[in-house]
């Protein structure tokens, strides 16, 4: 276990805690900001896909943990995310700005829609209108959040050479 | 080994959705009770979640009340504007109930000298010096007053018209050093002049009295019967004795005396109409 280890999972529980705790108090119009999203895109684009896929299991499972009524809702959204992100983002330049725009755009909507679609699966309900109301918000917000954090952890996260598995 | 090598990714992450989607079926049913891992989890980050609620708790209310501060202001200044209108209100009304109390007061008067001719008038103007114990009132020829009528309050002499117009008369004060007025010591019945007090300004004196004329500080003194101004059937409450003073041979005495009226506050009187039908 490295120290760059510890630092990103010591950074994994608190990101888990702050997305369970904090966010819901500075939802903007309903939407929040999904700080396990930006993490794993984060860990992604500087970690690679494995990496990527271990970190975004065990967030997603200890958010689950606490916070959710379903092991695995958050965290198989999160682990097709940090997989695609991390396939993908060996072939982008990550240093530009539009790259973190454009994976933030597509990777709240496929979190908020796969989340949905579990939910559906695995609870049988359906917000019908509602998802409009709830999704609208939750994407917009993070669509401009989203790429100033992913920038931030990039630059907080332990600088480690980009890995392939 | 070759294919796992080319496909590491791709399995792991199919792997991982398996196993994902089988934990989900079986944590989805509902057992009601946590298993031990959870509760672990539970118990290990319940320390911070608490912690974590408390700063954001906190964070919302900060953020709220900062918020709430321009909402604050702007209700702030709308209440102030309010308080002013409402304090402007309020002050007319007390003035009004003021007003109404002492109308009340004359009219009471009135009614109870029933063979008098009173008036109500407001009292207008001031004499513009201190010099001049004058007053206008809002009466005149064309209400019947004449020059010369009596001017008075329930509290007692005010004074006598000295001038009129068509609609206001000026009333020169029993206060005025020009005035003088047939009084008498209401205990002892003595007859004497009362005159407005040069030395005092505001005040009235019984000037040139006896040296063995029976007055004492405190005695009341009122308008007499036999003057030229007051009605011979009604008297009228000129002042209190207030001091006495020997002059310097012994033979005369002069006695200050504090109006009964507060002239100062004088806002309504009645004119006596003598002339009137």
């Amino acid at each position: 276990m490295t120290k760059a280890t510890y630092t990103l999972g010591t950074l994994s529980v608190f990101i888990v805690l702050l997305h369970g705790t904090l966010m819901p108090y500075i939802a903007i119009f309903g939407g929040r900001v999904n700080v396990l999203v930006a993490l794993v895109v984060a860990v992604a684009l500087n970690y690679g896909t494995a990496t990527a896929m271990i970190v975004a299991i065990a967030t997603g499972l200890l958010a689950d943990t606490l916070f959710a009524s379903a092991l695995g809702l958050t965290a198989l959204p999160l682990v097709v995310i940090g997989y695609t992100v991390g396939q993908v983002g060996r072939r982008l330049f990550r240093d530009e700005p539009l790259v973190a725009v454009v994976i933030s755009f597509t990777s709240i909507a496929a979190f908020e829609l796969l989340t949905l679609l579990l939910s559906r699966m695995v609870f049988g309900v359906w917000w019908g209108r509602a998802f409009v109301s709830a999704f609208v918000p939750t994407w917009l917000v993070n669509v401009a959040a989203l790429p100033v954090l992913i920038t931030w952890l990039g630059k907080v996260l332990p600088q480690r050479k980009h890995e392939v598995i | 080994m070759e294919f796992w090598g080319r496909n590491r990714p791709v399995v792991t992450l199919l792997l991982a959705i398996f196993l994902l989607i089988i934990l989900l079926s079986f944590s989805a049913r509902e057992t009601g009770v946590a298993t031990w891992p959870e509760r672990a989890l539970h118990r290990l980050a319940a320390p911070v979640q608490r912690f974590l609620v408390l700063v954001a708790s906190f964070s919302r209310e900060v953020v709220e009340a900062v918020w709430e501060l321009r909402t604050l202001r702007r209700e702030n200044e709308r209440l102030r504007q309010e308080v002013d209108e409402i304090t402007f209100r309020y002050q007319n009304i007390v003035e009004a109930k003021l007003e109404l109390d002492r109308v009340r007061a004359l009219l009471a008067y009135s009614e109870e000298e029933a063979e008098l001719d009173l008036m109500m008038a407001r009292v207008i103007s001031r004499g513009l010096t201190g010099w001049h114990q004058e007053i206008g009132i809002d009466r005149g020829r064309i209400h019947g007053v004449q020059a010369g009528d009596a001017v008075v309050t329930y509290r007692g002499a005010v004074g006598r018209v000295i001038e009129i117009s068509g609609t206001s008369a000026r009333v020169l004060l029993i206060t005025d050093p020009r005035s003088a007025v047939a009084a008498m010591v209401q205990n002892g019945r003595d007859g004497a002049l009362a005159e407005g007090d040069s030395s005092r300004l505001g005040g009235i004196r019984l000037a040139r009295l006896p040296w063995d004329f029976p007055i004492a500080v405190g005695d009341q003194v009122i308008t007499s019967r036999i003057g030229a101004v007051f009605p011979h059937n009604h008297v009228f409450a000129i002042g209190k004795v207030s001091e006495i003073v020997v002059s310097a041979g012994g033979l005369l005495k002069l006695a200050h005396i504090q109006p009964a009226v507060d002239f100062s506050r004088l806002e309504e009187v009645l004119v006596i109409r003598r002339g009137h039908p």
